[in-house]
This record gives structure tokens, C-alpha cells and sequence, in this order.
């Protein structure tokens, strides 16, 4: 410290003169425009040359923030298309209240989550904080997720398709026959669709949709396509259907909040006790 | 030797308002400005410490900087200048060095050994200044006739000066 010191005092003149001439250009730069002008386009086109490069890579760091975003307006762009409905909002025709925003989307991130299983789980960083409750439908851009099982004050788990105690409603796109998604266990890219009658006309690459039955899954949202039929000679077909969802890749989830759930629960109920 | 401090003094409004009062509206053809400023710095005594010589000049440039609406850019030039004047002063100095009680003057050193000192740092300001003014190196050719002629046309003031005003 004291040698710098000595240095800079043995040298004071060296280091006035820079810091006076230093001074005059933030001086020449503060109000002269042209000089300004002239010098930010000088070392912008330096600058900008080894930033262009490095903007590349810098967007890499930012994919995770931009994805959030945009999921996030995904769900508020389902949100508005649900409120809009399909077309029972059409000019004429009159409005049913009950179809108005039913169906209330909610983003989230998958934490954890297993394929290798027989009973596989998820947890996304939302819970009954944001609102989550039991049984809320989970799905993704490409289509079903799982049910919520688990709420937490921040997180909560979701069964998945690929979990031997889940159970789906489901229908076939095309004819409107509906039957039963459950996985077997094996390869996460496979379910099997069972109740189809033997008399559907069924092919490969037909699209299954949701049914909407339960009240948790919203109408046809994607579940798969059908991979190939096999007819052992019972009632039914044996469908083996290829998810439409990677679950390898799940990133964000939406979850559904389905605003007439309790209502038609109850109904439900009611029709039972009877 | 307080005659000095008061001389000197007096020196540096004097040429400012010369400078910012009458020779500023002087341009030849428009681009030439004879800066006879400069001159407070090459009068400065040879003694003059270091550190004082670089901040009056930062002064003087910063004082016709104001009056020309073009802040730092005389300052950088004169500072610029100043920073140049100990080292020529020791390259032209004579075989036995700056007597003491002498001024850097045509009077004490000659007419010869003053147009030296002179024409290096006014070049030396010159080429500074009109380097900041035009600020690109594109026109190189038309910046450096004006440096030229501009330092002619100071020098030749300067030294009018040092036989009549400065006679002694």
C-alpha cells in the first residue's frame, strides 16, 4: 500500500494528466452530441459483434424462465378458450351459463417423477396454496397426465397414467364408443383400451379423446393413438394404444380446476342413495 | 516574486477573454481558429511544478471550453499540451540548462529556440483538438492540413505578440 502509494506520487504527473484528460472526455462525451454519437457507434459495432455471440449462448440460461412463461400463457390462453366455450358462445345462440368457464387451468412443474414402476407418481410445485385439490385433472399440451391424489401447501402428487391403479374414461374420437384406459405395467409408451365392443369398427391410428364421464378430465382432451388391435375372441377388443404424452420428457403440467365438480359429485351422490 | 503569481494571473484572463471575446469570431475561410490561449502555457516559469503546470491548463481549457459551448474538448487539447511542455523544454534546453530567473521567451532564448517550442506544442494542441473535433480518422488528410495551418497561423501570432506585447 505504501509503495503504490510512493508510486503514485513519484509519478503524479503521468497520473494527472490521465486522469485530467480522462475528465475532459466525460466532459466532451456528457454534451457533446456528436462526439457521443460518434463514439457509442464506434464501440457498438465492436461490442455488438462479441455480444451476438455470446447472446447465443446466454439464451440458453434463460430457457427455463422463457418456458415457464410460456406455459404459463398456455394455461391462460386454455383459460380464455374455456371461457369463450366451443361454440355454444356462437352469435345467436343462447348462452348456457354452465359451459362458461368450467374448466380453470393451472401451470406446473414437475419436481420428480418415475416410469420405471408399476405404481408411478409425480409431484409439481403447486399445491393448495395455488389452489390445487384431490383429484383435479393434470394434463399437458400433448394431452393426459394423471389425477392429483396429494395436496401439500406447496406441492402435490399426481397419479399418472402410467400407474396400475389409475383408471380412464375414454373414447374412441371418430364414434363416440367409450371404454377404459389402464396401463399394464410395461412399456411407458403403451396402455391398453378395453370395453370397446367387437362390433366398433376400430383401426390403427384411430385417436382416443377423454370422454368427460367423470368430471375430473375436461372432454376430449388428447389421450393416444391406437397402435394395433388384437381379438382373442371375446366381446371386446383388445386395444394396445400409444400415449400421446411422453412421460420421459414431462416438464409442465397443467392442472384443471373443474368449477361444477362438486355440483355434479353431489348429484351423483344423490342418485345413488336413492 | 509575488509579481509573478499576480502576472500570471492576470495572464490567464487576459488571453481568455482575448481568446473568447475577439479571436473566436475570427475564422479564416471558414475553418481556420487562431487559438493564441495556448500562450499563458509556453509563458508559464520554468519552475513551475508539474502538477500545477497540467491543472492550469485544464483550467484555461475548461475556461474557453465554457464560452465556446464545447466542454472538454479545449481542456483535453491544453492538457494534452502541457503534458508535452516538460519534455520539450528538456529536448531543446541549452548545453547549460534554464538559468534561473529566466522566462521562456524570445527575450531570454532567442527568436529560433521559441519558434521550436512554440510550433511543437502548439502543433501538438492543435492536432489534439482538431483530432477530437472531427473524431474519425476517415477525413485524416483534410484534419491534418487544417492542424497545420491552424499552428502557423498561432504561431505567427504568438511570436507578433512577443515583440510587441511582451517585450520584456
Amino acid at each position: 500500500m505504501r509503495n503504490l502509494l510512493y508510486f503514485f506520487l513519484r509519478n503524479n504527473f503521468v497520473f494527472l494528466f490521465i486522469l485530467l484528460e480522462g475528465l475532459s472526455f466525460l466532459l466532451i462525451f456528457q454534451y457533446n452530441a456528436f462526439q457521443r454519437s460518434t463514439f457509442i457507434g464506434q464501440t457498438r459495432s465492436i461490442t455488438s459483434a462479441l455480444q451476438d455471440n455470446f447472446s447465443g449462448l446466454r439464451s440458453y440460461f434463460h430457457l427455463r424462465i422463457e418456458n415457464e412463461v410460456l406455459s404459463f400463457e398456455n394455461a391462460q390462453l386454455r383459460n380464455e378458450l374455456a371461457a369463450r366455450g366451443s361454440f355454444e358462445n356462437m352469435p345467436g345462440m343462447v348462452v348456457d351459463s354452465v359451459s362458461q368457464t368450467s374448466y380453470h387451468y393451472i401451470p406446473s412443474r414437475v419436481i420428480t417423477s418415475s416410469i420405471n414402476k408399476q405404481y408411478n407418481y409425480l409431484t409439481v410445485n403447486k399445491g393448495s396454496n395455488n389452489g390445487i385439490y384431490p383429484d383435479m385433472a393434470a394434463i399437458t399440451e400433448t394431452g393426459v397426465v394423471g389425477i392429483v391424489v396429494a395436496v401439500s401447501e406447496n406441492y402435490s402428487t399426481i397419479i399418472p397414467v402410467l400407474n396400475r391403479n389409475f383408471r380412464l374414461s375414454a373414447r374412441l374420437k371418430k364414434n363416440m364408443f367409450f371404454g377404459i384406459v389402464e396401463w399394464e405395467g410395461r412399456s411407458p409408451q403403451y396402455v391398453s383400451l378395453r370395453e370397446i365392443p367387437v362390433h366398433v369398427d376400430v383401426q390403427p391410428g384411430d385417436t382416443v379423446v377423454t370422454s368427460g364421464f367423470s368430471a375430473v378430465f375436461p372432454e376430449g382432451i388428447l389421450v393416444g393413438t391406437i397402435e394395433s388391435i388384437e381379438d382373442s375372441g371375446g366381446n371386446f377388443h383388445e386395444i394396445k394404444l400409444k400415449l400421446s404424452t411422453d412421460y420421459r420428457k414431462l416438464y409442465h403440467v397443467n392442472l384443471i380446476r373443474f368449477a361444477h365438480k362438486a355440483e355434479i359429485e353431489e348429484l351423483e351422490n344423490r342418485t345413488r342413495n336413492d | 516574486m509575488i509579481n509573478i503569481y499576480i502576472r500570471n494571473i492576470l495572464r490567464f484572463f487576459t488571453v481568455v477573454l482575448l481568446q473568447v471575446l475577439l479571436l473566436d469570431n475570427i475564422q479564416l475561410g471558414g475553418y481556420l481558429n487562431p487559438y493564441f490561449y495556448v500562450i499563458f502555457i509556453l509563458l508559464l516559469p520554468f519552475e513551475t511544478p508539474k502538477w500545477l503546470l497540467i491543472t492550469l491548463a485544464f483550467m484555461l481549457g475548461f475556461s474557453v471550453d465554457l464560452f465556446n459551448g464545447t466542454p472538454g474538448m479545449h481542456a483535453s487539447a491544453s492538457v494534452f499540451m502541457a503534458f508535452m511542455r516538460p519534455f520539450t523544454l528538456k529536448n531543446f534546453s541549452p548545453r547549460e540548462g534554464y538559468e534561473s530567473g529566466t522566462f521562456p521567451r524570445v527575450y531570454y532564448y532567442g527568436i529560433e529556440w521559441f519558434t521550436k517550442y512554440t510550433v511543437i506544442l502548439i502543433m501538438s494542441h492543435q492536432l489534439f483538438l482538431y483530432l477530437v473535433e472531427s473524431f474519425h480518422f476517415s477525413d485524416i488528410l483534410f484534419t491534418l492540413a487544417r492542424v497545420i495551418l491552424s499552428t502557423i497561423l498561432t504561431t505567427v501570432l504568438i511570436l507578433l505578440s512577443q515583440f510587441f506585447i511582451y517585450r520584456k
